[in-house]
């Protein structure tokens, strides 16, 4: 799932699901169990992505759930049969996801206050939908993009020109220049998994540190279902490109290691942005908890994992 | 023999080498051969300027300086995420489709422009399946190839032949045609023969299906992603079409092809001043590329200053002597292939155009002379493909695909590509039988 670093979470789960409803809908299969069998599969190879995006697993589960449910109480094995239950459960994901986003972002604007001026970092869905639609609302306020790779920054950048919000840009390692004038950190995440730590783009815990030592609040816009429901990998999952490279103008080697995620404790942020409101770290790990509880029950129930 | 002579053939030989042998950057290697062929008296300054063919270099530049216009315009990431969502995934579209939008931008393009627009995106969709990548890859290599040699301005090696001989953008259209949709007939055949199993449906298996869909969302977004300005695009795709019709109807009213080229990038510089600046363009323009031709069309000069082309065609008259006009077509073909295999073919072309023109002064006018010109091209062209240094677009594309992390051992590339291209030169073969007889 390397795309998850250069779309975001949110986008690649549009991506996924509709990536999922086009394979449906091509696929020619010999039969029920190989349907089933096959659908099981791709759902074992998404659950083991590095690192897992609890997102998109969920997604998968409760399709698995709806077809098992359908083959219980009905005979009718055809493909156009499984195609339609899944459009169904597609579309509802869909709904959910709108509504959700809509609060999430509602939560978002009513903290940013006159004259802001907002750090941001990743890629995140719900922080850009946000800036945006604080902007369309007419809200007063500046934007200070911590510029990475080129090529994340570069897409930030092109959606913030193109919805005329000002902004600026400041290499990531340049940022104490520029902290006395930042007013708000809003950053996204990939998940937050039962340590309770953040897992977000890489840079993000840089940044979460130096802003946490500032006193400066920290917004993290995360969607509770965005949680991983599972015992956190004690192993550390990220993926590092090594690359040796030779320097032109003298003749050295070195090694150059790059990470595609950071870890950051949830304590860490002052607010925690989510379809439900905006809320502290204590008020998440409850939230967690209980969701927690309640996966362990469903999964019990119904899977082998 | 004098001793200019030997030293013209030295001057030659070792710059050869060292161009075939990637010693050196081949434009320092070129151009010193030159200054050297000045320094020690085998040319005078002025001969040496004067053999530079500013014909071919002018068309060159022109072409270079409105590949980068065109590709700045992103007409052609629009075109290939447009062609990426129509194959759905399937990999024999995805073999289809690429093929002929490689082979139809090489017809207008540099070929190794191309590669560099198509290629990434073949490889993230067939990579990303689990599908085998060589037969994308060596067969997209193929198609820049052949797209290439069905032009005047497709390959670098056609530029030197036209302008070096006159001929024009239709002669080549008209005569490279048959051989050319052969030659991809067969490509196509080929690779849908040997090597099915990668290119077979997917539609039984889920998961190539779903990361399939996947990848081509994952290319529309990023490159569907870059906002296009319309009338950009409008101008570029007018002008465009202005410069082929220019190359098609030049010949008629007698329109140098170098004149249509550089006259249709000032034109677009100037309808494209907003998104489009000379100063950039021009430092996109491949110098190196174009000091190498000059360099090489001095040091032929020298070659033929002192006589040794001469000896060259005489000796290449004297071994086809007896044997009929199809046998010397047939030769010139083949040679051209094998030494586009083995060695760079502008080099190659840029001696052998001489050579040739001398040849032609022994023969019977009454023959048609013109088919040398379409044996040689056609060689030194489709020859290229034979080998992974055959062409700079093999070097390119398997450069690329390493950098993606699928080598292509020269082994494995060889396995393919050299009976195919056998194959081809065979087809090229059997065309220019059924045409003289």
């Amino acid at each position: 799932m390397g795309i998850e670093s250069e779309v975001g979470t949110t986008r690649l789960n549009d991506m996924v699901l509709m990536g999922l409803k086009k394979a449906i809908h091509d696929f020619r299969e010999k039969g029920e169990e190989d349907f089933l069998q096959q659908f099981y599969e791709l759902l074992e190879a998404v659950k083991n992505t590095s690192p897992r995006i609890a997102l998109i697993i969920d997604h998968f589960f409760h399709i698995w759930n709806v077809l098992n449910e359908a083959k219980q109480q009905e005979h009718s094995s055809s493909h156009l049969y499984w195609e339609k239950k899944i459009v169904e459960a597609l579309k509802a994901f869909a709904e959910e996801a709108k509504h959700e986003r809509k609060r999430m972002i509602k939560a978002g604007v009513s903290a940013m206050s006159k004259h802001d001026v907002i750090l941001i970092h990743s890629i995140s869905g719900s922080v850009l939908d946000t800036l945006v639609e604080a902007k369309r609302k007419g809200k007063d306020f500046e934007v200070i993009v911590a510029e990475q790779e080129s090529e994340k920054t570069q897409q930030i950048v092109e959606l913030l020109a193109k919805k005329k919000i000002s902004f600026k840009v400041v290499p990531e390692y340049m940022l104490s220049h520029v902290e006395a004038e930042i007013t708000k950190v809003f950053l996204g995440a990939v998940t937050i998994n039962s340590e309770m730590n953040v897992v977000c783009d890489a840079g993000s815990n840089a940044i979460v540190s130096e802003f946490h030592l500032s006193h400066k609040p920290i917004f993290l816009f995360i969607s509770t279902r965005k949680f991983s429901l599972w015992k956190a990998r004690s192993e550390h999952h990220h993926y590092k490109v090594k690359s040796t490279k030779t320097l032109s103008c003298a003749p050295v080697e070195f090694q150059r290691l790059k990470f595609s995620h950071d870890r950051v404790p949830l304590s860490y942020y002052d607010v925690i942005v989510t379809e439900m409101g905006r809320m502290n770290a204590g008020e998440i790990e409850k939230i967690y908890q209980k969701k927690y509880k309640e996966r362990e029950a469903w999964r019990k129930e119904f899977f082998r994992d | 023999m004098d001793t200019l002579f030997y030293i013209a053939i030295a001057i030659f030989v070792i710059s050869f080498l060292a161009i075939v042998f990637d010693v050196f950057p081949k434009s320092l290697v070129a151009m010193t051969g030159a200054l050297l062929m000045v320094l020690f008296g085998v040319l005078p300054f002025d001969v040496a300027l004067s053999a530079v063919d500013l014909e071919t270099i002018g068309l060159l530049m022109g072409m270079m300086l409105m590949v980068d216009i065109v590709s700045g315009s992103g007409v052609f990431s629009w075109l290939s995420v447009k062609l990426t969502k129509l194959t759905g995934g399937k990999p024999w579209l995805i073999f289809i489709l690429f093929a002929l939008i490689t082979a139809l931008g090489s017809t207008f393009l540099n070929n190794v422009t191309v590669l560099l627009i198509v290629l990434p995106i073949v490889l993230a969709l067939t990579r990303g399946v689990g599908l085998d990548v060589k037969p994308f890859v060596i067969a997209t290599i193929f198609y820049s190839i052949i797209g290439g040699a069905l032009t005047l301005i497709g390959d670098p090696t056609n530029v030197i032949v036209g302008t070096s001989v006159g001929l024009g953008f239709n002669d080549f259209l008209f005569n490279m045609w048959i051989p050319i949709s052969a030659v991809s007939v067969l490509v196509l055949i080929f690779f849908g023969i040997f090597k099915w199993h990668s290119l077979k449906p997917i539609s039984g298996n889920l998961r190539q299906l779903f990361i399939s869909h996947l990848l081509i969302q994952k290319i529309e977004y990023k490159f569907g992603r870059q906002e296009l300005s319309k009338s950009f695009i409008a101008k570029v795709l007018l002008i465009l079409f202005a410069v082929i019709l220019g190359f098609v109807f030049g010949d008629f009213v007698g329109l140098n092809p170098t004149i249509v080229a550089l006259l249709g990038a000032m034109v677009l510089f100037f309808m494209t001043t907003k998104h489009s600046s000379i100063y950039e363009s021009l430092t996109k323009v491949e110098w190196p590329t174009l000091l190498f031709f000059a360099g090489l069309f001095v040091m032929v000069a020298g070659l033929k200053e002192v006589g040794a082309l001469e000896m060259i065609g005489n000796t290449f008259i004297e071994l086809t002597q007896g044997h009929s006009f199809l046998a010397m077509l047939l030769v010139l073909l083949w040679l051209a292939g094998i030494a586009s295999m083995l060695i760079d073919n502008v080099p190659f072309v840029t001696m052998m155009v001489p050579i040739v023109l001398q040849i032609q002064d022994t023969l019977d006018p009454s023959l048609p002379l013109d088919q040398m010109w379409w044996a040689m091209a056609l060689g030194a062209c489709l020859g290229g493909c034979g080998s992974p240094i055959g062409s700079s677009a093999n070097v390119v594309a398997l450069g690329l695909a390493e950098k993606s992390g699928f080598v292509i051992t020269n082994k494995e590339y060889l396995k393919i590509a050299l009976p195919l291209t056998l194959m081809m030169l065979g087809v090229c073969s059997l065309y220019f039988v059924v045409l003289l007889s």
